[in-house]
């Protein structure tokens, strides 16, 4: 990480004294507009900002908080958006948005250099940031509070809000199995996005906990995508129907879809003859047909807890609020349902 | 309610209006407790200093407004990827301001929230683009804005638009190239005022065929698909031969509601009943059969809005690109030739 540039730089480089910037950075008005827009643009070009705690000594905040995102994320930020609004609202707080590239080596850097431009007073980090270590070491440099929604890794659960991905899917395919499925195939989502691994886990899970052996040729690698699952899972629907599974589940709601729109095509009835199942509770599970059994991920849910236990953070670092905030554990669980519709049902003998 | 000015948090204070700029400007010769105090009552009266006052001492913020209806998150979700890209290499960044078009405080949330976010300007996306009271604010308190998609005004050069109307008559007219004669229409919230003219486009569109507007086969949607799935029950429980062969509606998720009516019927799509939507979005593709619908260049619009508004904030002339994006027709499997035509 790049070293923080100091005041004395930036006095340097636009050929001021110190006096000149602080003067500039107070909005004082003993500087011309000229001098003003020089030292302004060195310090962009700088990337300078006063120091954090210097900052909230002087009690200065911006009530903006940061919703650094991954790029292919980005529906998923706007439900946290609407989950976390009305209480960042009751508040006072707002959030910018920030794009970014989690897979790019300098992704902390890019975060540090957006939380200190804008002067964000907290972070909301969604995954896959949230597991990156990077990001939460800068912040913590930095003197950010920040919560994390749904990490993998719970080793250290403070100021984290996140769900039992892992039990619910090992439910789901108890449910499938108590419907009578026997051969039940699983679609994989991209090995490095969120949850993943999780929701693999438990369906291996679920598989054990019913007695049923884990087979290799029943699980299907994709990347999340819809185009993906019709791509790939086209050779497990191609199988004889005495051998081709009985249900798949997929581990979100758009490979779910991809595998019913194969099942249309190939004229495989659902669910007599398939039942599928997805992950996420998109809106695009009940707008596909026949709606999608799948889990309710209970985002906004998530969003409104991480967005409490950020409030919480920030009134804490600030002595001036004389009202006692609720105390809430710093980490949250937030429980994920089975959503039953009509794209599964009970599994016909094929002998 | 009135804004509450310098002078109304001097009086409260009980200091002078000098000591309360120095508070908001942060300089060091105020004592603490009087800090304190000042900043209470900034807090309590929810004093903003002037905007334009703060305009001309030239600080910038160097953020992006967007403010969107929180019931068409996904919309700005698309918006956002758009406007994201160009603030990006231009190094602002974007402040989300979702609000509630029907809320009756509109006005004054959306004020509020882009005084305390000091965003330099702001994209407006529909249905708060065709909302007086809002455009009429964001004029008062000079505030720079571009506008998505606004119903008229088409020649106001702060706003971005797509050739709805004439998209729309284009596809009845290639609806009734395929043979349908009778084609059914689901009409979008009437609050959006640029889907109504997807409306007119309908009728452009029945006209130049020389087919007859029957409004028994035109149905009022909100653009939910849930409405789609009401709207599509009315037209397809018509006996059959009064019923659509074809329905257009105004969005993809009212046309994917048709269509899983259709499914749950036993109406054969395109076979018995040809579907197209409006917008292109991610599950038009989604759906069994894929849509027939018009790709919106809703990214291509938005980072239009952003080029405008960024250029409005430089003070640089308009470039003269267009400011009217056009939709394309995207055929796919869910229309077809009309029965007696295959």
């Amino acid at each position: 990480m790049s070293l923080r540039p100091a005041i004395g730089t930036v006095a340097t480089q636009a050929r001021v004294s110190i006096r000149t910037v602080s003067r500039v950075l107070n909005n004082s008005k003993a500087v011309t507009a000229a001098t003003r827009n020089h030292v302004m643009g060195v310090i962009r070009e700088l990337n300078y900002s006063p120091s954090p705690t210097a900052r909230r000594l002087a009690g200065h905040r911006s009530r903006l908080i940061g919703l650094p995102f991954d790029g292919p994320y980005a529906s998923y930020v706007t439900d946290i958006q609407s989950g976390s609004r009305s209480i960042f609202r009751a508040a006072g707080y707002q959030t910018v948005m920030h794009a970014c590239d989690s897979q790019t080596a300098n992704v902390a850097d890019e975060i540090a250099k957006f939380v200190r431009s804008l002067r964000v007073d907290g972070v909301i980090l969604t995954p896959p940031l949230s597991d990156l270590h990077a990001v939460t070491d800068v912040l913590s440099a930095e003197a950010i509070p920040f919560v994390k929604i749904a990490p993998t890794a719970r080793s250290v659960p403070a100021h984290s809000v996140f769900t039992n991905d892992r039990d619910a899917c090992a439910w789901m395919v108890r449910h499938l199995f108590s419907q009578g499925h026997r051969r039940i195939g699983y679609v994989i989502g991209h090995p490095d996005h969120a949850g993943t691994a999780q929701r693999y886990a438990g369906y291996c899970d679920g598989l054990a906990a019913s007695g049923l052996c884990l087979d290799a040729q029943n699980v299907v690698q994709c990347d999340s995508t819809f185009e993906s699952a019709i791509e790939q899972v086209q050779g497990l629907l191609n199988r004889r129907s005495t051998l081709r599974p009985t249900a798949i589940f997929a581990g979100n709601d758009s490979m779910a879809a991809g595998v019913l729109r194969l099942a249309h095509e190939m004229g495989i009835a659902v669910p007599e003859e398939l039942s599928i199942a997805g992950f996420g509770d998109e809106p695009l599970a009940i707008q596909v047909w026949p709606r999608l059994t799948t889990i309710r991920q209970p985002l906004q849910t998530m969003a409104r807890q991480a967005a409490q236990l950020l409030v919480q953070q920030l009134v804490n670092d600030s002595k001036s609020v004389a009202m006692p905030p609720p105390l809430l554990d710093p980490a949250q669980r937030v429980e994920s349902s089975l959503i039953l519709r009509q794209s599964t049902g009970r599994a016909i003998r094929r002998l | 309610m009135t804004n509450a000015t310098i002078r109304d948090v001097a009086t409260q204070a009980r200091v002078s209006i000098k000591t309360v700029s120095r508070v908001i400007n942060n300089v060091k010769t105020v004592q603490p407790q009087t800090r304190e105090r000042v900043m209470r009552v900034i807090r309590k009266l929810d004093y903003h200093p002037n905007p334009s006052a703060r305009g001309l001492g030239g600080s910038r913020s160097y953020l992006i407004g967007l403010l969107y209806d929180n019931s068409c998150a996904y919309y700005a979700t698309g918006v956002l990827a758009g406007v994201l890209e160009i603030c990006r290499e231009a190094r602002y960044q974007v402040v989300l301001h979702p609000c509630d078009y029907q809320a009756p405080t509109l006005a004054e949330e959306v004020t509020r929230s882009v005084r305390q976010s000091r965003a330099d300007g702001v994209i407006v996306t529909p249905p708060l683009s065709d909302i007086r009271s809002v455009i009429a604010t964001l004029e008062e308190q000079r505030i720079p804005f571009v506008k998505i998609a606004p119903a008229e005004n088409t020649s106001d050069e702060r706003s971005v638009h797509t050739n709805d109307r004439e998209s729309c008559a284009r596809m009845t007219e290639q609806l009734a190239a395929l043979g349908h004669k009778r084609i059914g229409f689901i009409i979008g919230n009437p609050d959006h005022a640029a889907v109504a003219d997807r409306y007119r486009g309908y009728r452009d569109g029945l006209r130049t065929c020389g087919l007859r507007l029957d409004r028994k086969l035109v149905a009022q949607g909100y653009n939910s698909y849930s409405s789609g799935v009401e709207c599509g029950r009315k037209l397809l429980n018509l006996p059959v031969d009064q019923r659509p062969t074809a329905i257009f509606a105004s969005n993809d998720e009212m046309a994917a509601g048709v269509l899983a009516v259709a499914h749950a019927m036993g109406v054969t799509v395109p076979e018995d009943l040809s579907v197209a939507g409006f917008d292109d979005v991610p599950l038009a593709s989604q759906v069994w059969p894929a849509l027939t619908t018009i790709t919106q260049p809703i990214p291509a619009m938005s980072a239009r809005a952003a080029e405008l508004l960024l250029r409005r904030l430089r003070g640089e002339p308009d470039d003269g690109a267009a400011r009217i994006l056009k939709s394309s027709l995207t055929f796919r499997q869910s229309t077809g030739p009309a029965r007696g035509r295959r």
